[in-house]
């Protein structure tokens, strides 16, 4: 270690204390769901009292969260397809092309960052009511690409930026046409950026609460907003059951991230 | 340009995004005219007075006061805790570094509702920390920690937290180490030298987490109404309220576009200073 | 100018330094006078910057001394030891002016602010950007940069200077320029000079004395003219200019000492040869030259040329003599009007004078 880099040995203490302590407060709350999910007592404590699979069992018998998981995992796919392939074509307009009202543009494409999503998730109720498409499963897509696309196209204009535009003039010289180059010089530079793109894209949705809530019917729920609901009602490990399985969803794809292109990169 | 980057139209590139964009648009616009209705349904003229409604409405306005004290206290303890752990993975190579972040990127990942779930399990009546503490004899019953302000505020630091850690590595990341080793040979001791020269040199990022992590925050709606359960009335769920439960759609649509035009503001404000902080 | 500077001897003994479990610094001894202007010069990862980094405090010993004058700074933190550094990217503040970086050295020493203001000032006399002050940094040229850095090491007096590859970010043109510069400005406040760089050409116009770094030891520390001329090793010949290596055997022939290089290539040795039977022998491009016609048994080859390489001063032929690698030859283009007129593929006579052979 470098002495000028690093500080005094009484700072680098605190410094570690610190990142030890937001380690801890990051994945505690996460860690603990799982042993929960297993306790036989009907009440969500720790310690545990016992060992059980019938949260489990009751977790997955249960039609509503089965039909929410599927739902959710439907909304999202299609809401990030939807997404990328907006987003990737306009993130090229606005890297590449000038054009008028491109300041426009990039704006409302990225206002939903900043607008509050309860101004969003109103207003939203509204439009979509007047369309008819409240309680609809395109509804739901409409709502949730809304949501999603400002992310797509953040990452993608970044991806855009990296890939040195004399690729393209190249492959043009080389006496590639239009959807040529797109399919064999552009996607495959894409392709890290549009991973990160439609994984960032697929937590967002899957994730996504405040504007599904005022979407949301009687059949048409999302899995969130069915767990918000069970949780309303009842106090029983199974939402452990559910937030376990979950988790472990999530570890296996984190894994297959890190082992295909490294989180650290993918994010950074 | 070339005749080669010409080729695919500019429509083709343009119309899909632009159409969710037009909805986006819409959507505001709708709100920004229901709230200057006198009524809705069923508007008979134009009036700015759900404006005032909002500020002689002691529950509209102190839910929003509500709002920013805690997005501030949730920007401010982001920023004391993302610090140090930004620091230390902008400068370690280390394994130990990769396995922290790791650990800082995975709740991204994890469903916010299974994250408020756990906080339930750790700070409910029945949960771990209450165990703990009556465990310990520091309290001698359990303490009604759920449904506080502060809860809340756990609850959103560990949602927002890894977002404030990542904007400041990168900040960090991009700092030449050899300026801090310049000011040492200049005579110049840890701590001054991080006062002068990374801490000006990371502003930037600073105000980039600040902005993400405070606005995000000012428009939360799941957290206060899950770790809260209606104790903890924030903007975001008294406007909820004000228009599906009061069926006051003006006044709720005028809170909200108070709330959208106190987000652009600052973010407006913040795009200022980064400009002066650029200029220097 | 600026106040008095100390001037002071740097000592260096037996230094060793691993980072990431090599080796990169093995044994290191150095010693330099007051005033003196030395260079480290070797390839990158030698273990050169690694070594200036330890002498300015940013990396710490594993074992041996550095003492400055007569005092031990081995354990002395880098805050403390007023030695003046010149980063290789120049490491401005960029947040800073340009007097700013300046005087960031005196506030740290609190200095008053009169004090300062005159300094500032007198530094950037001295460096030649009088009306910079207020300017930002990020709108300087490079070497406007690298004075800029010279001027904040240089003003708060220290004992030593550290350059690490000081001119490597700038052009060619500018870099010659600027050698002069830091030579003449390094010779008026006759401060003790370290310079770490991998230009063999910066090293010999600039230093009192060229340390030759690999692989983490001093192969060489000597005078440029030694360095060049009689360079004790392989690397050393071949690092430093451009240099014709040969190996072969030393026999006795006509009670003289003679190199049998190959069965037909003999070749005259200077007397002090030991009697060593193995032995390579270097001569530099220039201390050869080409003829239509041999010299003296002994002193010269016969050859073709297989490549000719104009460089507008000079043109190197590169000779093939039956060996494994070509001759090259260096020569002077005196004239304007009178082609030298070697052909590739011409034969030729490459002659030398035993007494510029070098037997390493």
């Amino acid at each position: 270690m470098d002495s000028a880099r690093s500080l005094p040995s009484v700072w680098r203490i605190l410094n570690a204390w610190i990142v030890g302590i937001v380690v801890v407060f990051l994945l505690l709350p996460i860690l603990i769901v799982i042993p929960s999910a297993f306790n036989t007592d009907p009440t969500v404590t720790f310690p545990i009292h016992g060992f059980t699979f019938k949260w489990f069992a009751n977790a997955i018998f249960r039609a509503e969260f089965i039909r929410s998981f599927f739902l959710s995992a439907a909304v999202s796919v299609v809401a990030t397809l939807i997404s990328l392939a907006a987003g990737g074509l306009a993130a090229y307009a606005i890297v590449r092309r000038s054009f008028r009202g491109k300041a426009i543009l990039e704006l409302v494409l990225l206002s939903p960052l900043i607008f509050p999503s309860i101004v969003l998730a109103i207003a939203l109720t509204m439009v979509l009511g007047s369309l008819g498409l409240l309680r609809t499963f395109p509804g739901l897509i409409v709502a949730h690409t809304i949501v999603t696309l400002p992310y797509a196209v953040r990452a993608m204009v970044g991806t855009f930026h990296s890939i040195d535009p004399d690729l393209e003039e190249a492959a043009a010289v080389l006496g590639a046409r239009r959807v040529f180059v797109w399919r064999e010089v552009l996607v495959p530079l894409l392709r890290p950026g549009l991973l990160a793109a439609a994984i960032f894209s697929l937590i967002m949705s899957f994730d996504e609460f405040a504007v599904s809530f005022f979407v949301v019917g009687p059949g048409m729920t999302t899995l969130p907003i069915e767990l918000f609901n069970y949780t309303e009602f009842y106090a029983d490990p199974t939402i452990c059951a559910v937030s376990t399985i979950l988790i472990f969803l999530s570890a296996l794809a984190v894994f297959a991230i890190e082992r295909t292109v490294g989180l650290a990169k993918l994010l950074s | 340009m070339t005749t080669a980057t010409k080729d695919t139209p500019l429509s083709v590139l343009l119309i899909p995004a632009s159409v969710i964009g037009c909805l986006m648009v819409l959507s505001a616009v709708l709100m920004l005219g229901i709230s200057v209705l006198d009524s809705f349904p069923g508007w008979t003229g134009l009036t700015l007075e759900h404006y005032r409604d909002f500020f002689e409405n002691r529950f509209l306005l102190q839910a929003g006061l509500r709002t920013i004290s805690l997005a501030t206290v949730v920007t401010l303890i982001c920023l004391l805790l993302g610090y140090p752990v930004a620091w230390f993975l902008a400068l370690g190579r280390s394994k130990i570094a990769h396995l922290v972040f790791l650990a800082v990127l995975t709740p991204l990942i994890v469903s916010i509702v299974v994250r408020m779930f756990g906080w339930t399990i750790l700070l409910g009546n029945e949960g771990l920390l209450n165990k703990v503490m009556v465990g310990l004899g520091i309290v001698s019953a359990p303490v009604q920690m759920m449904r506080s302000f502060w809860t809340v505020a756990i609850g959103l630091i560990h949602i927002f937290l890894p977002f404030m850690i990542l904007s400041l590595t990168s900040t960090l990341g991009r700092i030449d180490p050899s300026l801090a080793e310049a000011a040492a040979t200049l005579g110049s001791r840890p701590v001054r030298s991080f006062l002068q020269i990374i801490l000006p040199l990371s502003a930037q990022g600073i105000a980039t987490g600040s902005i993400i992590v405070f606005c995000l925050t000012t428009g939360v709606y799941l957290t206060p109404l899950w770790l809260g359960r209606g104790n903890v009335t924030v903007l975001a769920t008294a406007i909820q309220q004000q228009i599906l439960e009061t069926g006051d759609w003006p006044t709720g649509a005028a809170s909200a576009m108070l709330l959208t035009f106190f987000t652009l503001l600052l973010v407006a404000g913040y795009s200022v200073l980064i400009r002066r902080l650029g200029r220097r | 100018m600026l106040g008095q500077i100390a001037i002071a001897a740097l000592s260096v003994h037996s230094v060793a330094k691993s980072l990431g479990g090599a080796r990169v610094v093995k044994d290191v001894s150095l010693a330099i006078k007051p005033g003196e202007f030395i260079s480290l010069l070797g390839p990158s990862g030698c273990g050169k910057t690694t070594l200036l980094r330890m002498i300015a405090g940013l990396e710490m010993p594993d074992s041996g001394t550095i003492a400055l004058g007569d005092k031990d700074i081995t354990t002395v933190p880098v805050w403390e030891r007023n030695i003046g550094v010149v980063f290789q990217n120049y490491a401005l503040f960029p947040h800073m002016t340009v007097a700013e970086n300046i005087a960031f050295g005196l506030r740290t020493r609190k200095v008053s602010k009169t004090a300062i203001e005159a300094k500032v000032r007198d530094a950037l006399k001295l460096v030649r950007l009088n009306d910079f002050g207020p300017r930002s940094t990020d709108k300087l040229s490079g070497g406007q940069k690298q004075r800029v850095a010279l001027a904040r090491a240089l003003v708060t007096d220290p004992k030593l200077l550290l350059l690490d590859e000081p001119l490597g970010a700038l052009d060619r043109k500018l870099r010659e320029q600027m050698q002069v510069e830091l030579k003449m400005l390094q010779r008026e406040i006759g401060i003790t000079t370290l310079m770490v760089t991998h230009d063999q050409e910066e090293a010999l116009t600039l230093s009192d004395r060229i340390a030759v770094m690999s692989d983490g030891k001093i192969l060489q520390d000597d005078s440029p003219k030694e360095i060049y001329e009689r360079p004790r090793d392989a690397f050393v010949a071949d690092f430093i200019g451009m240099s014709n290596l040969m190996k072969g055997r030393v026999a006795e022939l006509d009670g003289k000492k003679r190199l049998a290089v190959s069965e037909k290539v003999i070749l005259d040795l200077p007397s002090e040869v030991n009697s060593a039977t193995d032995v390579s022998i270097f001569v530099r491009p220039e201390k050869l030259s080409l003829a239509e016609v041999p010299g003296a048994a002994g002193s010269s080859l016969p050859g073709r040329i297989v490549h000719v390489s104009y460089s507008g001063s000079v043109t190197h032929c590169f000779v093939d003599v039956g060996l494994q690698e070509p001759l090259t030859v260096l020569i002077t283009n005196k004239s304007n009007h009178e082609d030298a007129g070697h052909r590739i593929g011409e034969p030729i006579w490459v002659h030398w004078d035993a007494r510029n052979i070098v037997v390493l």
